[in-house]
């Protein structure tokens, strides 16, 4: 049974805005936030859902830089034919996500912001190299994904900012895929390889508290030992850190040696 | 604003205009199963993972167990229960479920018929592997899934092929 709250439906961004600015915690899809509140994880006081608030929903071209709305459900960011033609390795992602159920409840700012560690969408975007757009009331803040997620079921969010845009360019991407293990409902290991005509950056999901990024001029920098030394992996009903730690070099492996083949 | 205030829910639940007062801590599965005595649609893991609580919103299939019913409001729902033809006959997916036997205990069926009845409306022609990916969040322990796959198929067979299936 959960804890008793009031709920205000957010007829638009000002609305939203103002909720949370006077309290009130953001919910759309609820997938983590209401199984939270019912094992009494969580206990707000007040919601308010932002699935009705226009200016969160749906995908735009800008240049080459593809602009998705916070509040875009995975199945319907999925289905975007302009995200599956420019960033396949996302939409590859997103129709990975839970079970098509959680996909249709589902956003991608709900699951950004949650930030169970156990996620391929963040390391998605960090690889990437994702910004995102976080509104209040007063300011607009303009961060990269890599810096957004700051501990297990944390970010670099206010209380009083929502997380509106999630923000890729589009440009000179040579390469993109992303490789994982996943034996449970969550994924074990999660590895995103992004190239550029001028660099390679390659992120570790899953397997420790926040994903881990590292970056390089060209594809043969990248040493599976050095990535494996810099994660801190965690033991859980998914894996040891050891098993998890030989699943990320022999991803990285894979990715970088087919990064590395002729196409 | 008070807290667990009930509040009126409008909501089209299986073809019919509906409205119910629940709480803002009433989820939709309970609205069905107490409020409007739907009980078709079952509650099992209560965490979203088994799938036994699917129903259809706005066409899209979703989690009962976890999601506000009051969510449901000016949206339109469909159970298992709006699955049969107003005259009694069974959708060609419940009748596919009988014929090849893909129930046992049948606690999960309703769920399993929700999520196939979601998949060939965004997926007419699924192959194997596309109907098992979907339902990858639906459970049975009694089936071992195959009639289930077979049940699913065989209604994309009747209407003229699957791809590659």
């Amino acid at each position: 049974m959960i804890r008793p709250f009031e709920h205000q439906s957010a007829g638009s961004l000002r609305e939203a805005l103002d909720a949370v600015a006077d309290g009130a915690v953001p919910y759309a899809g609820g997938t983590e936030l209401l199984a939270s509140m019912k094992l009494g994880l969580l206990a707000p006081h007040r919601l308010v859902d932002l699935k009705r608030v226009p200016e969160l929903a749906g995908i735009r071209l800008d240049g080459d830089q593809l602009i998705i709305g916070s509040g875009t459900r995975h199945a319907a960011a999925e289905s975007d034919l302009e995200l599956r033609h420019r960033l396949p390795m996302l939409a590859h992602v997103l129709a990975h996500i839970g079970n098509p159920r959680v996909r249709w409840q589902g956003t991608l700012g709900g699951n950004l912001c949650f930030a169970e560690p156990r996620s391929d969408l963040a390391p998605a975007l960090i690889a990437l190299d994702a910004s995102l757009t976080l509104q209040s009331r007063n300011t607009d803040r303009f961060i990269k994904a890599a810096t957004f997620v700051t501990d297990a079921f944390t970010v670099d969010r206010h209380d009083d900012e929502l997380l509106t845009e999630i923000s890729v360019d589009t440009s000179g991407i040579v390469f993109q895929r992303y490789e994982r293990i996943q034996l449970m409902e969550r994924p074990t290991v999660g590895v995103a390889l992004v190239g550029r005509s001028n660099g390679w950056r390659l992120c570790v999901g899953a397997v420790g508290y926040v994903p881990t990024w590292h970056d390089a001029h060209n594809l043969a920098d990248f040493d599976a030992a050095e990535v494996i030394a810099a994660l801190e992996p965690i033991d859980d009903a998914a894996g040891s850190a050891e098993y998890k730690r030989h699943l990320v070099g022999v991803l990285v492996r894979r990715l970088v040696a087919a990064a590395g083949s002729p196409r | 604003m008070t807290l667990d205030a009930r509040r009126e829910v409008r909501a089209r639940v299986n073809g019919r205009q509906t409205s119910v007062q629940v709480h803002t801590t009433t989820m939709l599965a309970d609205l069905l199963r107490d409020d409007l005595g739907l009980t078709g649609t079952k509650v099992s893991c209560d965490m979203q993972v088994c799938g036994a609580c699917a129903v259809l919103v706005d066409g899209h299939p979703v989690s009962a167990c976890t999601y506000l019913a009051i969510d449901v409001h000016e949206r339109d729902v469909v159970t298992v229960e709006g699955l049969a033809s107003s005259d009694g006959s069974l959708s060609e997916l419940q009748q596919s479920f009988i014929d090849r036997f893909a129930l046992q205990c049948g606690f999960c069926t309703p769920g399993f018929l929700m999520m196939a009845t979601a998949l060939l409306g965004e997926n007419p022609r699924p192959t194997e592997t596309e109907v098992r990916e979907y339902l990858e969040g639906s459970i049975c322990r009694c089936s071992g899934y195959r009639p289930i796959v077979d049940a699913i198929l065989a209604v994309c067979e009747g209407r003229g092929g699957t791809d590659g299936a």
